[in-house]
């Protein structure tokens, strides 16, 4: 054979009959390998995933045990067995978050985000490493795909947990409008749960959304006539829609049915602090009332000044008001000057400036409604 | 049974076999349909290989094993494997690659059925047995062996052989990593030495055939999944660079390592060469006792470094006794190869440099896992020095195209150092250390111009080494050669001058013999700067350079498979007539020059 032949055309020595058996040899060889390989790789599957939940079981017990790190290795190896498991690498996520290696779970959770973007649980362990790391909208991001995300059994459930999660997030932070948009959707569901209904109302509160919390706790009452704590929320939230009495009465009848309560009695005292502090309050002579108007814009007027508001025009009037000698005739005028200035005063105050006189805020409160 | 003749003369049939005889007819065609076949049935093999390696490994080293299994089972298997490649499987012996490529360039594209055999199992054995070496090299010689044995099966000729032999390495690798770009590239960078090679198409219709092979059996798996890395900073390509620099070291230093092993081991007596794979069991058996990760080839624990899940110290311990295991484990003998360790070396080197990095910086680095995946491509671009290959192999590997540019970055630096510090690439120096002089990539590019071979005439009978001066100086006293061959019972030692014999001869040592005059050659065979020679396929522009260089008008020509096979001589007026230029300095007539 000429090993240079170039572009000579050449035809193979084989004869034939060779040539055709030859082909025949490899189709048969292409059959019996694929069955072969097809055999060996479903043992292969089989044993593998096997291991795989074996070490992912041996995981599960050493965490149990209070060995994350040990049990990290055996979910680390059953996903390396098993990537196609959503389960393994979500409990080596969680392993490393739990021991705050959030880099690594995180790069973990990217990997089985893209695998599994609509995964429930997958969002939710994502959405909490992300809040572990400081990166607080991203979090909200993955825990609304978690809310409505997909989940296995016991979906409903798994996903009010979710929700309520993100709920205790917006609440350290204080964010009322998407608190409450976020127990809003939860205040159908499970209503004859006592307390799941208690832990909505002292949502709404936090929220905001003082109407909702009473009539949520008032739920709670018709199920538990004798519930402390729904006594105290009612309390809290009359107190917050300046229905003071009534306020008083629901805390007194959380301090009967729990004496030693000292955070009841602490807004009790509030509450009667905001009581006779109320210039508005009915069965009140007009001489009590200017006296009230009095303290009312005194205490404004230190509260504005504790804001750095003592050189305002408002301030000046409010002195010159608390300074003038008023007869008899012109009381009613009076009051209703002082209480004016009062709340003009107050209205005036910066936003971002906090008082730490609770009564007057709460007064305040009421009087601009 | 009805014959196939017969079946030919049955009309349903009759079409069938015209077309089969024309496709006979066809070479070109022919050799492009069976790279579908090839593809398919070397795919078959390579994922039969990989499944049954991974079984077998999986009953030797069952969860929870005792610890003596460890020192035990490599010990054994080397033993095993040992025996058998040194008593009937000699030739299946190391990675695979420099023996393919020897196919390719020395034996005509032959490779034997037995061969393949033979590196199956031993192969499987030996790997399966926690031996530190890959499955990549004996794939792409085992579906090399494939593709040469159905195309001297069917009578292709000797050049379709030859180009059959890239179609299985591409096939095979297309397999055995997932990655069928880079099998083609490493088929024509590496096998074939030219990416303009017209088999192109061939070779990736074998890869693609073999991809799709794997993907019906085990499904769309990378061979690593990979955290998707990003560069944090432009700053941080300065740490890439670091790498690269790292990784060239490292290759290095791991290439010579192993070289110098080799050399040690081939040194010891021929007829006990059974029993030395078992230093390469032992070796790895008793530091995989303390450190089982070094057992095997050990992507597990590529992959827990790729995605940043190991300690500093775990790293730089794994690459250093990686090294050694594998180094001692390919130079012992042992089958398997060193695509896979190199990975595994660069991986561990990375996650080092990553893991310091990203201490010393943290805010403007990625984590060690991107490192890692950088270094992989580091070390296999330093140590096989396929830069091309490397790059798109490891974004085949991985599927992670974000970190590709400090990839080149580290790939060229470790490519450029390894270069430099180790002049002849891995796989050439073992294929020397063999005795095959297989042609290099300097080589490759002239090999296009006008060869040896078209000026080769039959040697002079040559002067036996223990001739006196006298009476070879009576023997070349009629020859117009100006050197003469110089052979003793182990075949050609060197060439002598006549002038030399001749002047020896005026100063009183006639009594004196040949070897005096010539160097001899060395256990390994002849050395380039001493015995100066040239191959058929070598250029005749090399002719003339070695000629001047060594002040001889006539050079052996030699075989590459037996470099002291004298095949002929190649004279100083026979080079000059090739370009058409007489002995007299004057060129001739136009229509004289041969073509």
């Amino acid at each position: 054979m000429n090993e240079d032949a170039g572009s000579t055309a050449l035809i193979p020595t084989a004869s034939a009959a060779t040539f055709v058996a030859t082909f025949a040899v490899m189709l048969a060889a292409i059959a019996a390998l694929l069955l072969l390989d097809l055999f060996l790789a479903r043992i292969d599957r089989r044993e593998s995933v096997a291991h795989a939940a074996n070490l992912f079981a041996d995981g599960q017990s050493l965490l149990a045990s209070h060995q994350p790190a040990v049990a990290e290795q055996r979910f680390a190896s059953a996903v390396s067995i098993d990537h196609s498991s959503v389960t393994y690498a979500l409990a080596l996520a969680q392993a490393r978050l739990d021991q705050g290696k959030i880099a690594e779970a995180e790069g973990t959770l990217r990997d089985l985000v893209e695998r599994a973007e609509n995964d429930g649980a997958v969002n939710l362990v994502m959405a909490r490493t992300l809040l572990h790391s400081g990166r607080t909208e991203e979090a909200k991001a993955y825990y609304h795909r978690a809310i409505f995300g997909r989940w296995g059994a016991d979906s409903v459930s798994r996903r009010q947990e979710a929700r309520f999660e993100l709920i205790d997030l917006l609440a350290r932070q204080g964010s009322q409008r998407e608190l409450l948009a976020e127990i809003l959707p939860l205040d159908g569901t499970s209503p004859d749960s006592v307390a799941l209904r208690a832990r909505l109302a002292a949502l709404f509160i936090v929220a905001g959304s003082p109407a909702r919390a009473v009539a949520a706790f008032r739920d709670v009452l018709r199920q538990d006539p004798t519930s402390a704590d729904a006594y105290d929320g009612i309390g809290q939230g009359e107190l917050a829609l300046g229905n003071f009495r009534r306020a008083r009465a629901d805390f007194a009848e959380a301090l009967r049915l729990q004496p030693g309560d000292t955070a009841v009695k602490a807004r009790l005292a509030t509450t009667d602090s905001v009581i006779t502090l109320d210039p508005a309050a009915r069965g009140i002579g007009s001489a009590e009332r200017l006296s009230r108007s009095r303290k009312l814009l005194e205490r404004t007027l230190a509260a504005a000044v504790q804001c750095g508001q003592a050189a305002a025009p408002l301030a000046g009037t409010a002195r010159a008001l608390l300074g003038a000698t008023v007869a008899a005739t012109q009381r009613e005028a009076m009051t209703d000057s002082l209480v004016e200035t009062a709340t003009s005063l107050w209205a005036a105050r910066p936003s971002s400036c906090k008082t730490t006189d609770v009564p007057l805020r709460l007064l305040q409160g009421r009087l601009s409604q | 049974m009805t014959s196939a003749p017969a079946l030919a003369k049955e009309p349903r049939f009759g079409k069938f076999f015209a077309l089969l005889e024309d496709l006979r007819r066809r070479e070109d065609q022919l050799a492009l349909s069976l790279s579908l076949f090839i593809g398919a049935i070397v795919g078959l093999v390579v994922v039969a290989f990989i499944l049954l390696t991974g079984r077998l490994a999986a009953h030797m080293y069952p969860p929870n094993g005792a610890g003596w299994r460890r020192i035990v089972v490599p010990t054994l298997g080397s033993l095993v494997t040992g025996y058998l490649l040194f008593r009937f499987f000699p030739e299946a012996r190391g990675s695979g690659i420099p023996q393919t490529r020897a196919a390719m360039f020395i034996h005509e594209g032959r490779i034997s059925f037995r061969t393949v055999l033979g590196k199956f199992a031993c192969c499987a054995t030996s790997l399966a047995s926690g031996i530190a070496l890959g499955r990549e090299g004996p794939s792409v010689h085992i579906g090399s062996g494939i593709a040469s044995v159905i195309g001297r099966r069917l009578g292709l000729s000797t050049r379709q052989v030859r180009w059959l032999i890239p179609v299985g390495a591409s096939a095979a690798l297309a397999a055995a990593f997932n990655t069928p770009i880079a099998a083609v590239i490493f088929s024509l960078e590496e096998i074939m030495g030219d990416l303009h090679a017209p088999i192109l198409g061939s070779v990736v219709l074998s890869s693609t055939t073999s991809w799709m092979v794997l993907h019906l059996v085990l499904g769309d798996e990378p061979l690593f999944h990979v955290a998707g890395y990003h560069l944090v900073d432009p700053a941080e390509l300065l740490v890439y660079v670091v790498l690269g620099l790292v990784g060239g070291l490292g290759s290095v230093g791991f290439v010579r390592l192993l070289l110098e092993l080799r050399k040690a081991f081939a040194r010891l007596p021929r007829r006990t060469a059974w029993l030395y794979p078992v230093a390469g069991g032992l070796c790895v058996g008793a530091l995989g006792y303390f450190v089982p990760a070094v057992l095997g080839v050990g992507y597990d624990q590529v992959e827990r470094v790729l995605n940043g899940d190991m300690l500093l110290a775990a790293v730089i311990v794994l690459a250093v006794l990686k090294i050694v295991a594998t180094a001692v484990c390919y130079a012992s003998g042992n089958a398997g190869g060193i695509f896979g360790p190199s990975l595994f070396i660069g991986a561990m080197m990375g996650g080092a440099v990553g893991h310091v990095a990203h201490q010393l910086f943290p805010n403007s680095t990625a984590g060690a896992g991107a490192y890692a995946l950088v270094g992989m491509g580091t070390a296999f671009a330093g140590i096989i020095r396929t830069p091309l290959t490397s790059v798109l192999m490891i974004f085949e590997v991985t599927r992670n195209y974000t970190i590709i540019v400090p990839l080149m970055i580290s790939n060229l630096i470790a490519f450029y150092i390894s270069q430099r510090l180790q002049h002849e690439p891995i796989y050439e120096a073992l294929a020397r250390q063999d005795g095959l002089h297989l042609p290099t990539g300097a080589f490759r590019q002239l090999a296009r111009q006008r060869r040896v071979s078209a000026a080769q005439k039959p040697s002079p009978e040559p002067l036996a080494a223990e001739t006196t001066l006298e009476d070879a100086q009576q023997r070349t006293l009629e020859s117009d050669f100006g050197s003469w061959p110089v052979v003793d019972g182990r075949g050609l030692v060197g060439m002598v001058r006549r002038a030399d014999i001749v002047s020896a001869v005026a100063e009183g040592r006639g009594r004196s013999v040949v070897r005096d005059l010539v160097d001899a050659a060395g256990e390994e065979g002849l050395d380039d700067d001493a015995v100066p020679h040239v191959h058929p396929d070598h250029p005749l522009g090399l002719a003339l350079t070695r000629m001047g260089e060594s002040r001889h008008t006539v050079l052996p020509v030699v075989s590459r498979a037996n470099v002291r096979a004298l095949l002929g001589v190649v004279t100083l007026s026979d080079v000059l007539s090739a370009y058409g230029v007489d002995s007299a300095g004057d060129a001739r007539r136009r229509s004289e020059v041969p073509r």
